[in-house]
Formats: C-alpha cells, structure tokens, sequence
C-alpha cells in the first residue's frame, strides 16, 4: 500500500486524520510520497488551516504561506513531515 | 443622477501593499488606464487575486460603463460556463491562473502606478448604471445573478460606514483574510476604501501567522475582516496577536464562546454581521453579549407567508431571507431557523439541491443525497452523501470534484443499496438520518 512510515511519519498521519476527522481513513492507508491537496487524500483550504492550527499546537512549528518551503511542504506527508520536524523547537 | 466614482482625497492613501502603499489618486490613474485598454461595449469577468488589481479592474470596467460580472467560485468550469453565457466578455486576470479558458478578450490587470489621475477629473457615475452581477449558487444549478446597480453599492457603503467601521478613532487600517470577489469581502475591502476614510491592506493572508503578521505591519486602530473558521484558528493557533480594535466576522454563524474569547485575548470588540449577496450587509451584534441582532441603517424588515423580506431604499428590490426571523422589540430580532437549503461554508454559498442534483447528473449514479448530517462533531459545516451506485466512491467524488467547490465534497460518502423514498419518490429526512446512522 505504501512505502515504510518512519515513526514521525506516523504520528503526522495520525495527526492529520484526528484534526481533520477524516472518518474511514487510517494512518497507514496514507502513501507518504502522495499529494495531500488536489489528489491523494484530496484536502482542501479549510483543512490547511485547521491541519496549521493542529501542527502549531502540537508540534510549535508555524505554517507561513510566504516560506518558500510552504509551496512543497504540503505537497506530501514526507515533505510535511520533514518541514516540521527541521523547524520544531527541540 | 450622477456621483464620483470614488469620494476620498487625492492623496489619501486607499490600499497598502507589503511595500507599497496606493493613493486616490494613482488608483483613479490605474484605473484610467486600465480602462483604455478594455474591448468597447464588453462585459468583464474579473477574477483578480490581489484586492488592489481587482479594485483598479472595477473602477475601469464601471467607468466605462460596462458590467463586471463575478463568477459564483474560482473553478475554471464555472468561469467558463460564464465566459460562454456572456458572448464578447473580456476576462481580467492578475495571475496567469486559468491558462485553459476559452475566451475572446482577456487582459492582465495594471500593476503599475505610474501616471496620476489629476484631481477634478474623477468620472460622475449614474445611480441606475448596472455595475456588478454577483453569481451565487442557486438550487436549480444555474448560477443566480445578483444585479448590483451603482446606487445600491454606494449608499450601501454608506450604510455600512456607519456601523461596521464606526466608532473608531484614527485612520483605520482594514485586514481581511476573505476574498474581494464575493460580496462580503467586495463590500468591506473594494467599496469601503473609495468611500470610506481607511485603509485596506492588499494582501488575503491565511495562516494564522501570516494574519498576525500583516495585523503587526500596520499601526492601531486595525480592523480584521474576517469569517468565524479562520477567527477560531486564529485563537486555536494561539499565535501572538496585536491588539485589534474590532474584529468583524461574517458568512455562518459565530458561536458566541469564540466571540468572548477574541475579546478577552486581542480584540476590543467582535462585531458579527449577518447578510446576504442579495442585500449585502443587513445587521449586526455584538455576539459576545448575544445580543439579538439590529438592522443597519435603511433596512427593514417585513413578513410575506412566514418568509423574512428585506429591503432598503437603495435596493432596487425587496429580498426573501432564505433564514427565519423572529422580531423583538426595537426593530431587532433573532434567527430561529437556518434555511435547510443554502450552505455556507469558509465563506462559499452552496445549495443543498444543486449539490444533490450535480450528484445525480454523473454516470453511473442512480440515486444519492448530499445532506448535512445531524448532530455531526464536525464544526465546519460539511456535507456528507449517500448514494447507490457500483461505481467505487473515489470515482464519484473525482467526477464531482470537475463541478463543485472542495469545501462542498461529501465527506464521507457510502454507498447504499437503496435510499428511502416515498411511493411518490420523495424522501423521508428521518429515514435518511437513520439510514446514515446505520452506516457509522
């Protein structure tokens, strides 16, 4: 179904199918490498703020559209993942 | 009967980009430009981005005497759907987004701001000129057009000059996260500035940091324009915010628990404004003290059949609310009851039955509902959906998604053998909830 889920992989996709209520989808169905918005889990604006608001909460990493890594940050849970895990404070 | 096209000084200063800032003047200049360059005679379909190249896009169109038509959303079927109802239209655009239209004109908006428009020349406008057709959602699945005349988008600014941005000491400073093209964000961030004494600031942020950023580049007194989603993230985010003299929030209910909690955190006050793209803003409270709500100036309200009619003297005519209305003493009133059809979600108007019937018309669907659950946890407002079908629900939704809005995507959909309808075809709303509940 997917290649391996590093374990901040899979707390984020935990994450993103809590804060969203995304019923029927479990962590381990997400396909690291697919698109977040669009295809793939087909998210839409609404879920960007409120996934934004969860990581701020969770993790104190905050989501700036002007960042020019935020254009490819949520281009996939791999990408997401290793944006915020770069930018949280140890 | 004619007035000025905009009514500010010319060195007042209307838009504030991130590192520039636009005064009446080079507005009127822009837009003099601008309008020498539009095919004679044509509609306009603008679907500017920035506030300040869709302002400048406006003003030329309505200087020239030609309709500026707003498409219902941003999907490139519906505006060229549009652009095909409307032969010879000119399509504005600022950002190269929809490179696939069809159309026969289409222009870049000026950025420039190069060329002052000298003071006297500001162009006179007829109270009766057709100005704007806003396009909403209609349940019979043709988009509704919203006729805006230059008498009512006047006055009607006037109107709101004297409640939304009243009261408040200084040279206001107006930063909205809701789009110009629809009617709310077009009364509040495009009218406001050529009428009004203040600001607004050109940028449409979205995350809550981005918001406390463009809130921190401009000095006190700020006003946030906002919808009650991105308020609730800005308090969830708990970012760090400057103080704000008044939040406004618009498009669904604000729940009241938000309102007291942005007042206790960084807004002096949070105003709720409840209105249509009919009549544009119609009342207000401070929802904080959940208070009933009262009629801006120049509205009335009257009853026809259990239906809330509004109308105003600029409005050229009365409006059925689609929401119950309960009057209380001193011309105010409460809602009782949310139309069962209209949807608003992150500020987009939906139809429960165009949503339903854009359902049915894919292949392969032989009978569905797109209905807003009961007693959901989801805040947002989302639709969910059963359908019978053989066909897989990803298919579905994908189909769907070449039609509607993302905010309107069921979420969830399951498919069912048989929905519950009467001998005559009609559906049962308790047997649809129960059969949902079946389903979870």
């Amino acid at each position: 179904m997917n290649g391996n889920l590093s374990p901040e992989e899979r707390q984020m996709a935990q994450l993103i199918v809590e804060s969203l209520n995304l019923e029927g989808t479990s962590p381990d169905d997400i396909d690291p490498e697919a698109p977040l918005f669009g295809s793939g889990l087909s998210l839409d604006s609404i879920d960007a703020l409120e996934l934004a608001v969860a990581i701020a909460g969770r993790y104190g990493v905050h989501l700036k559209a002007e960042d020019e890594e935020t254009q490819r940050v949520f281009s996939s849970l791999r990408a997401l993942t290793r944006h915020v895990e770069a930018n949280k404070a140890s | 009967m004619k007035s000025p096209l905009l009514e500010r000084s010319p060195e007042d200063i209307l838009f504030r980009g991130r590192d520039f800032e636009v005064t009446a003047a080079q507005l009127l200049g822009a837009a003099k430009r601008l309008s020498q360059l539009l095919p004679p005679g044509a509609a306009v379909v603008n679907v500017c981005q920035d506030r300040f190249d869709f302002t400048v896009s406006l003003l030329a169109a309505v200087s020239a005497n030609q309709p500026v038509l707003l498409p219902a959303n941003r999907h490139p079927a519906t505006v060229q759907a549009l652009l095909d109802a409307t032969p010879g239209a000119c399509l504005i655009h600022d950002d190269d987004a929809m490179p696939g239209l069809q159309v026969a004109h289409r222009i870049r908006a000026i950025s420039g701001l190069e060329g002052r428009c000298e003071a006297g020349a500001v162009p006179g406008i007829d109270d009766d000129q057709l100005c704007v057709v806003a396009f909403t959602s209609g349940s019979t699945g043709v988009p509704k057009a919203n006729l805006k005349y230059w008498r009512t988008l006047r006055a009607g600014t006037r109107v709101n000059g004297l409640r939304l941005f009243a009261g408040l000491a200084g040279d206001i400073k107006v930063v909205a996260t809701v789009p110009s093209q629809h009617m709310y964000g077009l009364e509040t961030t495009v009218l406001a500035p050529l009428f009004l004494p203040l600001q607004v600031c050109t940028a449409r942020p979205f995350y809550p940091s981005d918001v406390a950023a463009v809130l921190e580049s401009v000095d006190a007194p700020r006003v946030l324009v906002t919808t009650p989603i991105h308020l609730k993230a800005l308090l969830s985010a708990k970012v760090a915010l400057p103080r704000v003299a008044r939040v406004i929030s618009a498009t669904a209910p604000l729940p009241v628990e938000h309102a007291r909690e942005a007042e206790a955190v960084f807004a002096d006050e949070v105003l709720e404004v409840y209105g249509c793209t009919e009549t544009g803003c119609l009342a207000s409270r401070r929802c904080a003290l959940d208070e009933p709500w009262r009629l801006l100036p120049d509205f009335s309200l009257t009853e026809s059949n259990g239906v809330s009619v509004a109308s105003a003297p600029h409005l050229h005519e009365a409006v059925e609310l689609n929401d119950v209305l309960e009057r209380e003493a001193d011309g105010c009133f409460r809602i009782v009851g949310r139309s069962a059809d209209i949807l608003n979600i992150a500020g987009k108007r939906g139809s429960l039955s165009e949503l339903t019937m854009r359902l049915l018309s894919i292949p392969g669907v032989r009978d569905g509902i797109v209905f807003v659950p009961a007693g959901g946890r989801d805040d947002v407002g989302r639709v969910a959906a059963m359908v019978v079908t053989d066909r897989p629900v990803q298919a579905v939704i994908e189909e769907l998604s070449r039609v509607v809005d993302p905010v309107f995507l069921p979420r969830p959909m399951f498919i069912v053998d048989r929905l519950p309808r009467s001998e005559v075809g009609k559906l049962d709303h308790k047997a649809v909830n129960a059969l949902w509940m079946a389903q979870r």
